[in-house]
């Protein structure tokens, strides 16, 4: 599987952000390259699970904001500041839902069905896409969330635990529940 | 209910980079409380000591 390589980063960049990061925690003007970098990231992020796109430019300026206001809370723990970043934007988009400002939506392409339904072991047809649109809604909220980082952003296991809080794993565990789950539905549906 | 797009067409890198507004970001940041800061109970405390000092001094 093909994986999300805005996650994977060595050493030396992984440093390069920490010392924004600190720099930023004294001036917050500081934060710009790290907002350079993250911000297409974060918008594809939430714009794939709301409906309308300016909401989605809304949310992506909360998450920043958030993520500047809380700056110094935040700890080096040697993985990606993404993480951190997607974490605020998930609990920001759980908000805009909550606060009926968005309506959940999963937008994916032809491709990403293709896969899953190969991994069903079933033959893509017309009928097997539309089974499968079919069940994605039936999924409870939190295994949606699941197969939609790791199978259609094609997230890694440890980035998807550090996004929704839990080990790489229990997260490893979950989606695999989830799939279970999925494919159980995909099965009942006529 | 949750809506189900498939195939819809993706925004383009360029046209997402350009809504990019960093000063935007930093204007709408909560604004620091001086009295958080440390400098700030030094600076109240060195002038009111200086303040009582002074005082002292003009009633001797």
């Amino acid at each position: 599987m093909a994986m999300n390589m805005m996650y994977f980063q060595d050493a030396l960049r992984l440093e390069e952000e920490h010392q924004i990061i600190e720099k930023a925690k004294l001036n917050p003007s500081h934060f710009a390259p790290l907002y350079k970098k993250y911000y297409e990231s974060i918008f594809r992020y939430i714009n794939k699970r709301v409906d309308e796109e300016e909401t989605a430019y809304d949310i992506t300026s909360c998450v920043f904001v958030k993520a500047l206001t809380n700056i110094n809370r935040y700890e080096f723990r040697g993985v990606p500041f993404s993480s951190w970043l997607f974490r605020i934007a998930k609990s920001e988009l759980y908000q805009s839902f909550r606060d009926q400002k968005a309506k959940r939506t999963v937008k994916i392409d032809s491709v990403q069905v293709a896969d899953m339904i190969e991994d069903f072991i079933e033959d893509f047809s017309e009928e097997n896409k539309a089974k499968l649109l079919k069940c994605l809604p039936m999924l409870k909220e939190n295994q949606l969330q699941l197969i939609e980082m790791r199978f259609f952003e094609k997230r890694s296991f440890k980035e998807l635990g550090e996004i929704i809080g839990l080990t790489e794993n229990n997260a490893k565990v979950k989606t695999f529940r989830a799939l279970v789950k999925l494919k159980e539905l995909f099965n009942k549906t006529k | 209910m949750i809506k189900i797009y498939i195939d819809r067409k993706e925004i383009s890198s360029a046209e997402i980079n350009s809504r990019q507004d960093f000063n935007k970001i930093l204007a709408a940041l909560p604004q620091k409380k001086n009295w958080i800061n440390p400098w700030f109970y030094g600076a109240i405390g060195l002038s009111s000591v200086i303040g009582f000092i002074s005082l002292c001094f003009l009633l001797l």
